[in-house]
């Protein structure tokens, strides 16, 4: 275990940039441009009254949006306090808050932190394209750089070197990225409750909001570990592709996953949406875009939507365990284990 | 009696068409530095692959009892190697490399080599692309050293080094290495530096053994000799195995032939092993 855990930490250390340091630019860069933006104003009103005027043709005089409707319009105006106020046309003038009912406010701790983890998640959706580099390089560079000759001196089997990449890699990789982007989530998500309340709507519990916020990151968890499941038959392959390929490891790994579909379709396809071997030939694909997770995932969350809006923890998460009843996805699994076993024993077959 | 480390009966490997080693049988026990000599290309370091399970092969291999190509891992507690100055990961750092190699290796001793980096002008803290070549070459063999092996494997080890560092390389391998219960088996081209320090000989030429001899069975059974040319066919006659004729003299190099036949000519003397492979070249 001592030797597997020392691996992973080379590992962490070769890939260093990829795997730790570009979440954490990426989150960097993030939360700076949140933060300006929110500091600078156009967040604290929540929109800038010119940019509105002119992309909406509606007219913006000094600070304030008047809105044309079929009621007659109304002026939203923000106060030197940063406050909003609406004044209708029949001149009455409301608070912001005033005009939000506590309904769409217990939404609105729902809805916040769906709409920050959406940014928040940068870290993760580039780590997600990033480890596919990562990976294809991981067997090949040791070859091209020679330093294979002086790992292949110390006392580890090929078998737990190739496993310890794929775990380096994939686990910690991601889910660091996924740890990056909780951290982000958390702070833009502060922002955006700060924000709240400088534009002065009240009644949004910081607590509710946060307390969403931790069950978006369970879901997020469950979500990228049964992710990596799906996709652990193409991680594998790609792993494989990177212990054979003489030069240019992720033009071989990939290619075949779309030139073969691509090819067929130009060949044979007629059109049939449930043309059997199309399917087959895109399922690697499917599975590394995330396709079974995301089948049927819509329902859950259109499901409610003329409800209060909720995160539906439980049903996203029995969703994402009805992953374990499916064989495609224990076949994957072992089709991922012949695929990582193939590249231990070519890395072991060869010295270069 | 001695125990036998390698023993290899039939020992080939082919790639593709092309076969790189010859059906080879070889016997090495402890207690010898072994040099394996050949041109570019012979079939040295295929020889060496195949020792340390770094290629697969066709006949039968014991390394310390192990099946290299299936027990590699295992091998390996017991066998070092140093493949040349450039193996070592340019991205890493001394300090974290001796971690790992602490974290991989039971046998490695982490405190024996950082001592040793120690009387260098290595920085623990510096990134091994940042080092000389000679640097490297000194954190390899800090690493090779502080472990407790039994057969030290070196392929072209000071490659790109200077007269210095590679003297150095070879006096720490005897001082701090060897002993009547370990082996040492060295590749390289500079063959005149590593003479003095080899107790056998393994000739490779064509993928093809031609000589595997302890120096002192080299040193009683070729001779040299210098022949003025009066006496040229007299001494063609032994049937040397070969003459180079240079400045009105002529040296002839003889196998089995005895000293006391050859002093007729001139005094005999030992062959170097660099004029003995191209002898046996011929």
């Amino acid at each position: 275990m001592n030797k597997f855990l020392t691996l992973i930490r080379r590992d962490m250390a070769d890939n260093r940039g990829a795997l730790v340091i570009t979440p954490l630019v990426i989150a960097a860069i993030l939360l700076a441009v949140t933060t300006f933006a929110t500091l600078t104003g156009n967040a604290r009103f929540g929109f800038d009254p010119q940019d509105f005027a002119a992309s909406k043709e509606h007219r913006g005089i000094q600070g304030q949006v008047v809105l044309d409707d079929e009621d007659g319009g109304a002026t939203v105006k923000r106060g030197s306090d940063g406050k909003i106020t609406i004044t209708t046309a029949d001149g009455q003038t409301k608070s912001l808050d005033q005009s939000i009912d506590p309904k769409a406010k217990a939404g609105l701790e729902a809805v916040l932190p769906v709409g920050t983890a959406v940014a928040a998640a940068l870290p993760l959706a580039i780590a997600l394209i990033s480890i596919l580099f990562v990976l294809a390089g991981a067997l090949h560079d040791e070859r091209k750089d020679r330093t294979i000759l002086f790992w292949k001196s110390m006392p580890v089997s090929d078998l737990q070197t190739t496993s310890a990449k794929l775990v380096s890699i994939v686990g910690v990789g991601l889910f660091f990225a996924l740890a990056v982007t909780i951290v982000l989530h958390i702070a833009i998500t502060g922002l955006a409750v700060a924000t709240i309340g400088n534009v002065g709507i009240t009644g949004v519990s910081a607590g509710a909001v946060f307390l969403n916020a931790t069950k978006l990151w369970t879901v997020l968890a469950v979500g990228l570990l049964v992710y990596i499941g799906w996709a652990l038959p193409v991680y594998g392959w790609v792993t494989m592709v990177s212990a054979w390929a003489p030069k240019m490891p992720f033009v071989a790994a990939f290619a075949p996953l779309f030139v073969v579909p691509l090819v067929y379709m130009a060949i044979a396809y007629r059109g049939d949406d449930n043309d059997k071997i199309l399917n087959a030939l895109w399922e690697p694909t499917g599975r590394l875009i995330g396709e079974p997770i995301t089948d049927g995932m819509s329902r859950i969350v259109d499901g409610s939507s003329d409800q209060l809006p909720t995160i539906p923890v439980a049903e996203i998460l029995a969703h994402l365990s009805n992953s374990f009843t499916q064989p495609g996805f224990w076949i994957g699994l072992v089709v991922a284990g012949g695929f990582i076993y193939a590249a231990s024993e070519i890395r072991r077959r060869r010295a270069l | 009696m001695t125990e036998v480390l390698i023993s290899a009966k039939g020992l080939a490997k082919n790639y593709g068409k092309k076969q790189a080693l010859k059906p080879t049988n070889l016997e090495i026990p402890a207690g010898r530095i072994v040099g394996v000599i050949g041109a570019n290309g012979a079939g040295k370091s295929t020889l060496l692959n195949c020792l340390l399970g770094l290629s697969d092969y066709e006949g039968d291999l014991q390394v310390m009892g192990m099946n290299p190509l299936m027990q590699r891992a295992v091998l390996m507690e017991q066998v070092c190697f140093i493949a040349d100055v450039a193996t070592l990961p340019r991205w890493a750092k001394v300090a974290d490399l001796l971690d790992w190699v602490a974290g991989l290796h039971p046998k490695f001793d982490q405190a024996k080599a950082i001592a040793r980096l120690k009387t260098t002008t290595v920085q623990l803290d510096s990134k091994i692309k940042a080092l000389s070549k000679g640097m490297i070459v000194q954190v390899h063999l800090a690493i090779a050293l502080a472990i407790d092996a039994r057969i030290l494997v070196l392929d072209e080890p000071t490659l790109g080094l200077d007269i210095v560092n590679r003297r150095g390389f070879y006096d720490a391998i005897l001082s701090d290495f060897f002993d009547e219960t370990r082996t040492v088996i060295i590749t390289t081209h500079q063959v005149d530096e590593v003479e003095p320090i080899l107790s056998h000989a393994i000739f490779i030429r064509d993928g093809a053994v031609t000589l595997d001899a302890s120096m002192d069975v080299i040193a009683d059974r070729f001779l040299a000799v210098d022949v003025l040319d009066t006496q040229k066919a007299e001494a063609e006659a032994l049937r040397p195995l070969y003459g180079r004729s240079l400045l009105g003299r002529t040296t002839f190099v003889f196998d089995g032939v005895a000293p006391d036949q050859l002093k007729t000519f001139g005094e005999p003397r030992r062959v170097g092993l660099a004029d003995l492979f191209v002898a046996l070249a011929q």
